[in-house]
């Protein structure tokens, strides 16, 4: 057989056959019928040394670029079929991503940590350090240093949970957390530098719980002594404190209280943010809702702690802690706080 | 306290309006609770006279009124009060007016009847009933017939309705305030003003009183003033309606011209005055004493009082008459038939009488005066003008003897001091003059003594007695606002949290990332709480006096307080919870010494995993909870592992899946499921409980910094499996193949556990062989394999498989 015409006809076979194809075993046996040992092509390749020299380049170059095309046209069929498997493997595989995921555990923390933590966060950004002091306090602490005598009016405004009764300093569940004042004065080093502190946690007092009151509350204290501090500088720390919690745009105002401990003593309000100061029921048409008291520390609880108030200035102020929590997140009975409702709890994921 | 600005405005020219003032006040001195108008709302509401009443026929109780309401035909109106007759001014409600909560008054029928209007009581007008006199209690209010009225014109101006009354929410330092004289000296320093107070002329009648009536103190560091005068011939009657006014405007209910008028004097002066009835006092003796244990006075509110060493008690010589500066008693007091008065004017121990006050729970307008402090240089003009006034009013002639019991000079405090020190303190620079203007518009004295300034604080305002009261007086009167804002300039230290405050932040932050909700309990909880978890302990700390059950005893753990916060949420729905809690618990025998504070973390599973699309859920289980506890541990950093001891010898936790969690020898926590009983009676899902004491914690979190490497070499894992008697626990086989101490096992994992008979568990471990240096021979690991089964077989008898 003319081999010229073998390989033409081959050629048209080839480009035939391939149309079909269609899986890999048709690839591999194509691939066989043309290229393996007793192939096609191999039959006409082997052929070649009985030709002359000129047909011999001619029809060796012809069946070499079949050889090259069938490889190139296999190859590439076979990245089709990959493709085609891989595209059935999707489809196969394909899910409703909409479904909702594995539920993990979703955790909070309680509303009075999320307030106390940010302002532990600011306070220790200007260098106040913590000091939260113990629940169970002494009479002497909790009243007698802070120049809250036996019989001073004062006891009253804070009726308070003894734990004993009659010793000489009898224990008590502390009214204010202002006794870490006490505590900081007797224990402080002024040669290591001023006291910055904050203290916080819980007080008790002999309420009856309802919607407003509760027998334990939340406060945090803040105390600074040094040496040429001034009412300004109270002022100016709790400016920037209150802007800190209730917000840059509210309006922060000073007026006169009275604090046995401190002297001139001070009440903050912030300007409502409910009404904006124009007046309404929670500010009373008031458009200013009160939110701590503070003061210069009295020269009595510098004596008692043994600290020369000549020498020394500082100031004091308490917040309420419940009270920030019930402003900021609107909440209506203070009893929430400490039912531990999970709905309420709830409300509190994310903020941490 | 309220402040009529009708009655300061006798004494003060007040150049702003009420409001004004009220936001003055707040920002300069006590906040302002509110400002009252007493009219404000009402309307149509006249003086009219009742020309004609007759009873309606066929009614027990209405009447027919034919009133004058100063119009061209008198208004017939029908009136049910039992008070009403011919002849009297009343308060007419017009068809149209607005009476007290807004209710509108219509012409009306009544059994056929018009009624054009209505004749008013004064709490239909708005008169709280603890100020209206007890004469009108029950029926619509009379005029006196003395006061002259104009028929028709509106009432208010006659009850001293058109008023503005401040109510300060007084701090307790401000005694000077519970009295208008002082509220006029505040308010005219607000506006460089000087209150300008009546001047009296007292006649007096010489007599014999002085020779027949003695007094005397017997503590005059109690009682550094006391006086008497006596006034008699008086005729006691209703007082007139100016002074009525007075008092009920400032919440003071009108008795008799006596009474009030002592009630009229203190409320101006801040100085309590007490009236008895000469005639009743057998002795002709006072005697200013403190009480003897156990004596016994009858108030004149009918209550036996019983008294005790440290109450100061004023006596006939004999027998107490009146608790000092507190209450009279029954038999002394000025009744309708009183002639003869004994005025006593005092200062009596504000700590004794506040003691007093508090302890037989009789707060009065009296004793709260003594309590803050009154001013010690009107005592005696208090005293006299009550005599004055109570002569104008009641007639009677006034002794001129004054007897005295005590009269000690209190003391008058002063300071030096200078505007820049003042100053300095307030962070404003003030000039001597600012400083000098204050103290004038206070109407404090003082001597300039070149720079410096000798303050005398007077006797008025007992709450000033040094520096620093002064520098509050300065600050608030130029004005809290007029401070500038600074930050205190100082050196700043590092704000380093303890390591118990950084422990307790951490335990926080991972109990929220292992998805659970933080709670807070109360510190104080019921008696049966403790007992719950055992009634074996005598180091709890009980309240002496609580307020409820529910609050009795200081708490000692969190997990009991859990159970309830489970039960609470579980009745609303939740069958499935995760919560926890961080807080301090105390113990210790308080009487003997310190309680001893821990700082606490208990973690709560309690129901059933929700179920999903992705699977049922099954209950929360023992191993749910460990699991958390391990993860804990872990973060936390313990440079040390912790085991589960089982038993527990707790009530409240299942003896069989129970244990302690120890560290070492230490035990740090409990973990477990609720005890069935328990359980059941709280009707609680399962719920299973870890505690743990993070103070115990401490000593084990510090982890030290060392150092890492990561291994460079594969791991090889080999697995072991064998039986052994269920009296071994899987902790018990871990440990002891730790303690081998193979040098290159480096895991030991427990993946398969089951029991094939009653006695014996099959137990399946995955054993990770590591060493960094070299690839490991399957020899090395056989060797070391091999002494671990021997130990094993030996140990334990296990039957390797
Ligand atoms: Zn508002």
């Amino acid at each position: 057989m003319d081999l010229e015409k073998e390989l033409i006809q081959l050629q048209k076979d080839i480009s035939e056959k391939f149309a079909s194809i269609k899986s890999t075993e048709e690839i591999n046996s194509f691939k066989v019928e043309i290229l393996g040992k007793k192939g096609r092509l191999t039959r006409i390749l082997k052929s070649l040394s009985t030709l002359s020299k000129d047909q011999r380049k001619n029809i060796g170059q012809k069946a070499n670029e079949i050889r090259d095309m069938v490889n190139q046209k296999i190859e590439i069929k076979q990245q089709e079929i990959a493709q085609k498997l891989i595209a059935q493997e999707i489809v196969k595989d394909t899910i409703d991503v909409t479904l909702p995921g594995k539920k993990p555990l979703i955790g909070s923390k309680h509303v009075l940590n999320i307030i106390i933590d940010d302002l532990v966060d600011f306070f220790r950004s200007m260098g106040f350090s913590i000091n939260e002091g113990t629940e169970i306090e002494d009479d002497k602490h909790n009243f007698e240093m802070l120049n809250i005598p036996k019989g001073h009016p004062a006891r009253d405004m804070q009726d308070t949970f003894f734990l004993t009764n009659g010793l000489e300093n009898d224990l008590l569940l502390r009214s204010q957390t202002s006794p870490s004042q006490a505590h900081d004065l007797e224990n402080h080093d002024f040669s290591n530098g001023p006291i910055r502190m904050i203290s916080y946690g819980r007080v008790f007092r002999r309420d009856d719980d309802d919607a407003t009151h509760s027998h334990q509350f939340y406060q945090m204290e803040g105390f600074v002594v040094d040496r040429h501090i001034t009412m300004s500088d109270l002022f100016g720390t709790l400016n920037l404190t209150l802007k800190h919690v209730f917000g840059d745009d509210r309006e922060v105002r000073f007026r006169p209280s009275y604090f046995p401990f401190t002297e001139p003593s001070v009440e903050a309000d912030v300007s409502c943010f409910f009404c904006n100061g124009k007046g309404c029921s929670i500010c009373k048409n008031t458009g200013w809702i009160e939110v701590l008291g503070a003061g210069l520390t009295h020269p009595n609880v510098f004596k008692a702690a043994g600290v020369d108030p000549k020498q020394y200035q500082g100031f004091a102020f308490g917040m309420g802690i419940d009270r920030f929590a019930i402003l900021k997140y609107g909440i209506s009975d203070i009893r929430d706080l400490y039912t531990n409702d999970v709905r309420f709890l709830k409300q509190f994921e994310g903020e941490n | 306290m309220l402040i009529s600005l009708d009655w300061v405005k006798e004494y003060l020219d007040l150049p702003v309006n009420a409001k004004e003032l009220a936001v003055k006040t707040t920002m300069t001195s006590q906040e302002v609770d509110e400002i009252i108008e007493p009219a404000k709302g009402l309307k149509k509401i006249v003086i009219g006279k009742t020309i004609e009443v007759s009873p309606m026929p066929g009614s027990d109780h209405l009447k027919i009124c034919q009133v004058d309401v100063g119009e061209k035909n008198l208004s017939q109106i029908i009136c049910g009060a039992p008070n009403i007759s011919q002849n009297q001014n009343v308060i007419i409600a017009l068809p149209g007016a607005r009476i007290k909560n807004n209710v509108k008054i219509k012409r009306s029928k009544m059994r056929g009847y018009e009624s054009n209007g209505m004749i008013c009581s004064l709490e239909e007008i708005g008169f709280s009933s603890s100020v209206v006199p007890k004469e009108f209690a029950n029926g619509i209010y009379i005029f006196p017939h003395d006061l002259k009225v104009k028929i028709g014109d509106p009432v208010f101006s006659y009850l001293g309705m058109n008023d503005h009354i401040l109510d300060l929410d007084l701090t307790p330092n401000r005694g000077d305030l519970q009295s208008i004289r002082g509220a006029s000296y505040e308010f005219g320093a607000f506006y460089h003003l000087k209150p300008h107070f009546q001047k009296f002329n007292l006649k007096t009648n010489s007599d014999d009183f002085a020779n027949k009536f003695k007094v005397s103190v017997t503590d005059s560091h109690l009682v550094p003033v006391y006086q008497l005068r006596n006034i008699s011939n008086v005729k006691i009657a209703s007082s007139p309606q100016w002074l009525k006014n007075r008092l009920w405007n400032v919440g003071i209910r009108p008795i008799n011209n006596i009474v009030d008028i002592t009630n009229y004097v203190m409320y101006l002066y801040g100085q309590p005055l007490h009236a008895f009835d000469v005639n009743t006092i057998q002795s002709n003796h006072i005697l200013v004493r403190k009480a003897k244990d156990k004596e016994i006075i009858e108030t004149l509110d009918g209550v036996n009082r019983e008294l005790k060493d440290q109450d100061l008690v004023v006596t006939d010589g004999k027998n107490p008459i009146a608790i000092a500066g507190i209450m009279g008693d029954l038999y002394h007091e000025i009744t309708e038939n009183t002639t003869n008065v004994l005025l006593e004017s005092a200062i009596f121990n504000s700590q004794h009488v506040r003691e007093t006050a508090k302890r037989l729970n009789l707060r009065s307008e009296s004793s709260i005066r003594f309590e803050r402090g009154i001013n010690s240089d009107t005592v005696s003009e208090a005293i006299d003008y009550a005599a004055y006034l109570i002569q104008k009013i009641a007639g009677g002639t006034v002794s001129q003897d004054v007897l005295f019991g005590s009269k000690v000079e209190l003391p008058k405090y002063h300071i030096m001091t200078n505007a820049k020190a003042i100053g300095q303190k307030i962070g404003l620079t003030i000039s001597t003059e600012q400083l000098t203007n204050v103290l004038n518009d206070l109407a404090i004295s003082y001597k300039s003594q070149g720079d410096s300034i000798l303050v005398n604080f007077p006797h008025r305002r007992p709450d000033l007695m040094i520096e620093e009261d002064l520098d509050e007086e300065v600050a608030r009167i130029i004005g809290y606002d007029k401070l500038p804002m600074t930050l205190p300039k100082a050196q700043i230290n590092p704000a380093l949290l303890t390591p118990l405050q950084a422990l307790v932040k951490k335990s926080r932050q991972i109990m929220i990332g292992c998805g659970f909700s933080e709670i807070m309990n109360y510190t104080l909880v019921p008696k049966n709480e403790i007992e719950d978890l055992t009634s074996k302990v005598n180091d709890t700390i009980i309240l002496p006096n609580p307020m409820t059950k529910d609050h009795e005893v200081v708490r000692r753990n969190l997990r009991r307080g859990m159970l309830d916060v489970l039960h609470y949420n579980q009745m609303r729905s939740s069958k499935f919870q995760h919560l926890f809690e961080i807080g301090h618990t105390y113990t210790g025998n308080i009487k003997k010494t310190q309680p001893f504070e821990h700082t606490k973390l208990a973690v709560a599973l309690s129901g059933k995993y929700p179920n999903t699309w992705l699977g049922k859920g099954k209950n929360v289980n023992f191993y749910d909870l460990s699991g958390i506890l391990t993860s804990f541990m872990k973060q936390i950093g313990i440079k040390k592992s912790f085991n589960i001891i089982p038993q527990n010898s707790e009530e409240f936790f299942h003896p069989g899946q129970s244990g302690k969690i120890m560290i070492d020898n230490n035990q740090i926590g409990v973990i477990g499921k609720i005890n069935p009983n328990l359980e059941h009676r709280l009707d609680l899902l399962p719920t299973y409980i870890f505690e743990i004491e993070l103070n115990k914690l401490l000593e084990y979190s510090h982890k030290k910094f060392i150092k890492i490497t990561v291994p460079k070499l594969n791991p090889v894992e080999r697995d072991i499996s064998f039986f052994v008697s269920k009296k071994y626990h899987n902790q018990d086989l871990i440990l002891a193949m730790q303690n081998l101490n193979l040098p290159h096992l480096s895991q030991i994992e427990l993946f398969d556990i089951y029991s094939p008979d009653e006695k014996v568990n099959s137990y399946a471990y995955t054993l990770t062989f590591l060493n960094n240096e070299k690839t490991l021979t399957d020899e090395e690991i056989n060797a070391e394999l091999a002494s671990l089964t021997s130990m094993l077989q030996e140990k334990f008898s296990a039957k390797i498989r």
